[in-house]
């Protein structure tokens, strides 16, 4: 029984870390992506560069990846 | 390769009479950079400014006709979305008589002469059918007042007035107008009654404002013969006649574009060409029989274009070469082999190299596809995204598209090879339905596993860009860069290396080589000194999208397979079961290439280039002729 909450608490846990991180990300990304339009639209070589900005932020959604993998598959 | 084009100053002098030759084949050749000269213009005099006019007329007329055919050439309808997808461009037009300014001249004249006959004509129609509805809607509401309107007229001392009144006024309006001599003609009508007024000239303001005040809307009486019905039936009439010339009109419009619409694209690029090599000549020093050309050349060009031009000018030019020297605005050339051309396209889009910087295309063409593989992980979707790649090649003529479908095919290689070491096809598609599955490693089981894999590859990667962005340092003889920017992190990599496979042995020497580290950067004049070791390994961490996109794919498919087979049972839930399994991998596969594509560029952009890259060279701009209307050797 014990070792069942421990699994059920190390998925919530894992739940939380990706789930909180990607929100956070989503929002962040919404701002860049936007910001990013509003860019191309007055110089279109900045296609690249708005697209690689918009990515940047979800490297905080990558971090909450990389804790969920750790508490599902190293602790 | 790894550096842009070496380039070289290129400098002509020649004898006017050989000038037309000798930009013509410069302009075919399109080795040369134009550069504006000091001393333009001889004496005030243009040379070329007569055929410049001829051929910017011709031009604008040739744009006239084109803006005005083009709507129609969409409007004869080429066929189904599906043959418009799978229509390939028409073969570029070689001088079939009109590529030249006296040919292009004769046939804009008959052409544009067909065409605006028809255009007035066109206008015409579309006036009186305008006219005709605008009839048509006045009479609506009248329709049931049995007068004639031509008769509607004021008299010396009467006047008459046509309009409608909204039904539930009507009896508002006839108890207003009691006090005045009023004659009422109407008709039963459901929302609004028409009505036609008769009365005293004498009373005419002051029934006009009872009228005003009730909510009567006058109808203007024009000169209409007949009554509301029979206006109605005549128009209605007239209006089919004319919307079946007017049809007529923009059908054979519709079947002249469609015939002449690569003539007229092929003639606009043939004059725009000419033009181009007019304007060209604006650039030129000039004196009473001779003019320079001066610009930049790439130093593998030289030799050719040397030879060319002597041959234009039977050896009667000079041509001086010299080196760029300390230029500050040196262009950018880029040398890659073929193979590796179509990479061009991401280096381009983050910035140009500069001219002394390493052009990071080749590692770009190495590493890219290998991502792009890494992300989507997929046998069946690595041969989908090569069969999309063939078609973008095979439709698309732009050089950009061209470039793109290259890229996606290099990149399909990948996922194809790793779908099948992965044992990936559709996701779990050949495990769920038919109990099959092969691949060495399955990276959802053992998802830490698969992310040590992930970050070991990005720190090859970034380990690849710090040697690069050292080499550069030592190479520019920029030893405070050195430090500063690259030093720090590999005295912090030596460091974790050690601790990591030699263990607490060796802490003390990690535990210097961390401070010195750190020491470097609390000296770095500018930046966020020691948080620069939490942005390093960010870096690092970033690579983990490589497995999390991975996963993502492999996650959706299995998902799309489970709904899609719970279906299976019956036949209809079969029916909806393939139409999941249809759309849900279709979607699976345009978002995760999608993501795929995008995260591969952000590696390379955000992480790879940061450790060496800083571009901002400007391109190459050579003067050339841009054909694709036109075949290469027509004038």
């Amino acid at each position: 029984m014990a070792t069942d909450i421990g699994l059920g608490l190390k998925i919530v846990g894992a739940g939380i870390a990706i789930g909180f991180a990607a929100l956070g990300s989503g929002i962040g990304q919404g701002t860049a992506a936007a910001a990013g339009i509003g860019a191309v639209s007055e110089k279109e070589e900045m296609m690249g560069k708005s697209l690689a900005f918009a990515t940047l932020v979800e490297t905080q959604a990558i971090y909450g990846f990389v804790i969920a993998i750790l508490i599902l598959f190293v602790i | 390769m790894f550096y842009p084009a070496k380039m070289k100053k290129i400098c002509v002098v020649a004898l006017d009479r050989y000038r037309d030759r000798i930009v013509e084949r410069l302009h075919v050749l399109g080795t040369i950079e134009l550069l504006e000269q000091e001393n333009r213009g001889y004496e005030g005099r243009v040379y070329g400014e007569k055929g410049r006019e001829q051929v910017t007329g011709l031009l604008r007329r040739a744009e006239e006709v084109l803006d005005f055919l083009s709507p129609f050439e969409t409007v004869a309808g080429k066929g189904s979305i599906l043959k418009m997808l799978l229509e390939r461009p028409a073969p570029p037009v070689f001088d079939s008589g009109i590529l030249s300014v006296a040919g292009g001249n004769n046939y804009l004249r008959g052409l544009s002469g067909r065409v605006r006959r028809l255009r007035e004509r066109l206008g015409r129609l579309e006036s009186e059918l305008e006219r005709v509805d605008l009839v048509l809607t006045e009479v609506q509401g009248l329709l049931g007042l049995d007068v004639d309107l031509s008769r509607v007229r004021d008299t010396e001392h009467t006047f008459s007035v046509l309009g409608r009144v909204l039904a539930d006024s009507f009896e508002e309006l006839k108890k207003q107008l009691v006090t005045f001599d009023v004659t009422i003609v109407t008709d039963v009508g459901e929302e609004e009654i028409p009505l036609l007024i008769l009365g005293l000239k004498k009373q005419k303001e002051e029934v006009t404002k009872t009228l005003e005040k009730i909510g009567f809307k006058k109808v203007p009486a024009r000169s209409l013969k007949g009554t509301p019905k029979e206006i109605t039936a005549k128009n209605l009439e007239r209006r089919t006649t004319l919307t079946s010339e007017k049809n007529a009109i923009k059908k054979e419009l519709a079947k002249t574009a469609e015939k002449e619409m690569q003539n007229l694209l092929a003639l606009r690029e043939y004059l725009e060409i000419q033009l181009e090599k007019y304007e060209a000549q604006r650039l030129f020093s000039e004196t009473k029989r001779t003019f320079t050309i001066e610009g930049y050349i790439p130093a593998k060009k030289v030799e050719s274009t040397v030879k060319e031009l002597k041959t234009v000018s039977e050896g009667h030019a000079t041509i001086i070469i010299d080196e760029t020297g300390a230029d500050k605005n040196i262009p950018v050339h880029f040398d890659n082999p073929s193979l590796i051309q179509p990479f061009q396209l991401l280096t381009r889009a983050y910035a140009m190299p500069k001219y002394t910087e390493v052009d990071p295309t080749w590692l770009i063409a190495l590493w890219f596809p290998l991502f792009f593989g890494i992300m989507l992980t997929d046998m069946a979707y690595g041969i989908g995204l090569f069969l999309l790649a063939w078609f973008m090649i095979w439709r698309f003529e732009s050089q950009g598209m061209q470039d793109l479908g290259k890229i996606l095919a290099f990149s399909s290689i990948w996922t194809i090879i790793l779908g099948a070491t992965f044992g990936s096809v559709f996701g779990n598609f050949f495990q769920s339905f038919f109990g099959i599955s092969f691949g060495v490693f399955d990276p959802l089981f053992r998802a830490d596993l698969a992310l040590l894999f992930a970050i070991i590859i990005g720190l090859i990667h970034l380990n690849l860009g710090l040697a690069l962005g050292i080499k550069e340092k030592l190479r520019k003889r920029d030893q405070k860069a050195l430090v500063f920017e690259h030093l720090w992190i590999v005295l912090l990599e030596i460091g974790a290396g050690l601790l990591l496979f030699l263990g607490r042995r060796v802490s003390i020497l990690s535990a210097i080589l961390f401070l010195a580290s750190i020491a470097i950067l609390l000296k770095k004049p500018e930046g966020v000194g020691p948080l620069e070791i939490n942005s390093f390994f960010g870096s690092s961490l970033s690579y983990a999208r490589l497995l999390a996109l991975s996963l993502a794919t492999t996650g959706i498919a299995i998902a799309v397979n489970e709904i899609g087979g719970m279906l299976l049972g019956s036949f209809v839930g079969a029916l909806f079961g393939v139409v999941i399994l249809l759309g849900g991998h279709i979607f699976n596969f345009a978002i995760n290439v999608f993501g795929a594509f995008v995260h591969s560029m952000r590696l390379h952009y955000v992480e790879f280039f940061s450790m060496f890259y800083e571009g901002g060279g400007r391109e190459f701009s050579p003067f050339k002729a841009k054909r694709r209307y036109t075949k290469k050797g027509g004038n």
